[in-house]
């Protein structure tokens, strides 16, 4: 089994899998995007995509340079986050026993 | 039968010791993760100077230029912003022989060992192909580059007061960013040199049997018995991450998660997972090290990224969903487990796999339980990516595909990487606020962990033990490992911000990509890959069966699911355009 699930595995990557990649709608372009960005999908956290350190560069100096009044610890940021913090101290009381 | 007297009851009463610092587990956790983390410090802080000096050489050759106008972003703005994510700590001697010592397996096509060995020949040959396509992409990006110097030059002429001459302006600069991004993408498939992986890779492997053998042995098992166990969890580790580097696999998003934890089944399963294999199959062991790791890129800083359009998406619906999925799973779904519950709440609303690890160890669920997390989460996140940018495109709006689109997939699709993938479908800028609406979530984390490990340790564990607890009781029972990655979330986003007082950019320079990426990183994927393979090992089909009894995961995961796409994208449609569209305007 060990030996037959090895082998379905090895064909579904070097065959069946690229071949479906031009047979699921939207998949191949995707698969292009992935390929041309060299973008790893299978990533889980954000310090392993260069998207993530480049998009936080872009975006701090978008608002620091062009909108410096919202950037920082605004008081609505503020309220952001403490909206956040009561909602998981009320929520976590009143969770069901 | 009568009773049991009093005495005969088993009663677990907690008792603090101080040799626990030393002979538990979890405190180990934090001081191997510590260990990892400082050595960080030591190799990279000594270069604070020279980064702070780059940085300054870069402000006063390009701030000027960015901040011509207000109008639109000058190619002076871009080029800043380029040059600073160009500073990294880790390009240092040090920094590349780490990356070389912590390296995966390499990409593969059909044969798997090219993901160790490329020689001279292949190498070139890889790189003259991607230096032909460099070069072409590159003319164009010329080309762009000039139209848009032209275009900016005649709106500047006009003092950027011409509208039309702006938007002129405007639109050639995009045509220069977009060859300019495939430029740099083709650029950075040009470096290409041979490798022999395998010496490396014995060399990691001796080095994690050693570095986890010692906390072995001082909690007072066989370091001997280890080290012969653990080689059989490191190799398959190596074959997981050698499955996940295949390019079909790469593609569908496959990662080394799914192939950990499949390896390990499938040799529990079959052959039977060695006796003597045993002794380093340690789950916990290594994901709360892995953890304390994952702690130190927490960093609070980051959350001010996007203003508060993105707090608001990222961590007010959040734990709104989070709560709502946990009481409609208890309430109405009637999950058998809450810390099941727990575990998938996590994992549909935070970020998937690495919030599901970090709230399976703080609610110390069952291996069983985070292996089904895990596995509904890759499920929905390769669906998600691939139908979410298609229905983006045909419902949205033309201009608010990039940033409202990008925002919604960054607030759901659970894995970064997918949401690096679907945002790119949509272009750059959708890729940028759906990553970094995701880095916000990412944040989170800690938060959520420390909630759920006190929720369990002060409610849950009360109910199910009977008892009340004390203030001493609660100590001894909260996972401690927690406060080794809150530690670590905490001290190095005092040091990121301390660093980006001194000058923008360098927190990124010296954090992200020095002690997070340059050494945490490179590290932390393997602690959870061995924890993932030792999870594989100790499971069979049968228990895992057993918690998917009447598909209740799967309608937890699906209402939760359904209840955040919703919630997000109203949150951000009211957020972006609503009440903050001057903000959503500079993006």
């Amino acid at each position: 089994m060990l030996v037959s699930v090895c082998l379905f595995l090895y064909l579904f990557a070097v065959k069946i899998g690229p071949w479906l990649l031009h047979h699921i709608w939207g998949l191949d372009r995707i698969a292009r995007v992935i390929e041309d960005q060299n973008i790893d999908a299978g990533a889980y956290y954000y310090t392993e995509i260069e998207g993530a350190y480049e998009g936080q560069q872009y975006l701090s100096q978008s608002i620091q340079l062009m909108a410096p009044e919202h950037y920082g610890l605004t008081l609505p940021f503020l309220l952001g986050i403490a909206l956040c913090l009561l909602i998981l101290f009320f929520g976590m009381k009143a969770l069901p026993r | 039968m009568g009773e049991k007297p009093e005495s005969q009851v088993v009663v677990d009463v907690g008792k603090w010791e101080w040799s626990e610092l030393w002979k538990k587990e979890d405190w180990w956790a934090i001081w191997l993760g510590f260990f990892i983390l400082l050595m960080g410090v030591f190799i990279y802080f000594p270069h604070a100077g020279d980064m702070n000096a780059k940085l300054t050489e870069i402000e006063g050759k390009y701030l000027a230029d960015a901040q011509k106008t207000d109008k639109f972003k000058t190619i002076g703005w871009y080029q800043l912003n380029d040059a600073r994510a160009g500073v990294k700590v880790n390009s240092v001697a040090a920094g590349k022989w780490l990356k070389k010592f912590s390296t995966k397996p390499h990409g593969w096509k059909s044969n798997p060992l090219d993901a160790f060995v490329m020689s001279q020949e292949a190498a070139d040959a890889k790189k003259a192909s991607a230096v032909a396509k460099y070069e072409k992409v590159k003319v164009t990006e010329e080309t762009t580059l000039a139209a848009a110097q032209a275009a900016e030059a005649t709106a500047e002429a006009a003092g950027f007061n011409d509208a039309a001459l702006n938007e002129a302006a405007k639109a050639s600069i995009a045509d220069w960013r977009n060859a300019w991004l495939a430029a740099s993408k083709a650029k950075s498939k040009t470096k290409v040199s041979p490798y022999n992986q395998v010496g490396w890779l014995i060399l990691l492997g001796i080095f994690f049997a050693v570095f986890f053998g010692i906390g072995m042995a001082a909690m007072g098992k066989s370091f001997k018995e280890f080290v012969i166990g653990f080689s059989f969890v490191y190799l398959v580790a190596v074959l997981a991450y050698l499955a996940s580097s295949q390019a079909t696999m790469k593609t569908y998003g496959v990662g080394y998660a799914f192939w950990a934890i499949f390896g390990g089944m499938l040799i529990s399963n079959t052959v039977g997972t060695p006796k003597w294999a045993m002794p380093a199959v340690q789950t916990e062991y290594y994901i709360k090290t892995g953890l304390v790791l994952l702690g130190a890129s927490i960093l609070f800083e980051k959350i001010i990224t996007i203003g508060t359009a993105g707090i608001f998406v990222a961590w007010v619906v959040t734990p709104t969903v989070w709560l709502v999925t946990y009481w409609f799973g208890q309430k109405i779904v009637q999950m058998p487990s809450k810390r099941l519950n727990a575990t998938i709440c996590s994992d549909m609303s935070v970020c998937g796999v690495s919030a599901a690890i970090a709230t399976a160890a703080a609610c110390k669920a069952k291996k069983e339980e985070l292996t089904l997390a895990v596995g509904l989460s890759l499920v929905f996140t390769s669906i998600m990516m691939i139908v979410m940018p298609a229905i983006i495109k045909a419902t949205f709006p033309v201009d608010k595909q990039l940033i409202l689109g990008g925002a919604w997939m960054g607030g759901t699709i659970d894995a970064t990487g997918a949401v690096a993938a679907a945002g790119a479908f949509l272009g750059e800028k959708a890729l940028y606020v759906a990553a970094t609406i995701k880095m916000i979530q990412n944040v989170l984390i800690g938060v959520i962990a420390f909630c759920v490990a006190l929720y369990f340790t002060t409610r849950v564990e009360v109910e199910e033990t009977g008892r009340k607890v004390g203030a001493m009781e609660i100590w001894y029972r909260f996972p401690k490992f927690v406060l080794g990655f809150i530690g670590a979330s905490i001290i190095f986003s005092m040091i990121y911000t301390s660093f980006n007082n001194q000058i923008v950019g360098l927190g990124p320079a010296m954090i992200d990509q020095g002690v997070v990426k340059g050494m945490g990183d490179l590290f932390r994927g393997w602690f959870f890959a061995l924890s993932f393979v030792s999870i594989g090992l100790a499971t069979n089909f049968r228990e895992l069966k057993e918690h998917f009894v009447g598909g209740k995961p799967l309608i937890l995961y699906v209402f939760g699911q359904s209840f955040n796409l919703c919630l997000t994208l109203i949150v951000a449609y009211i957020m972006f355009y609503l009440v903050f569209p001057e903000l959503t305007a500079t993006i």
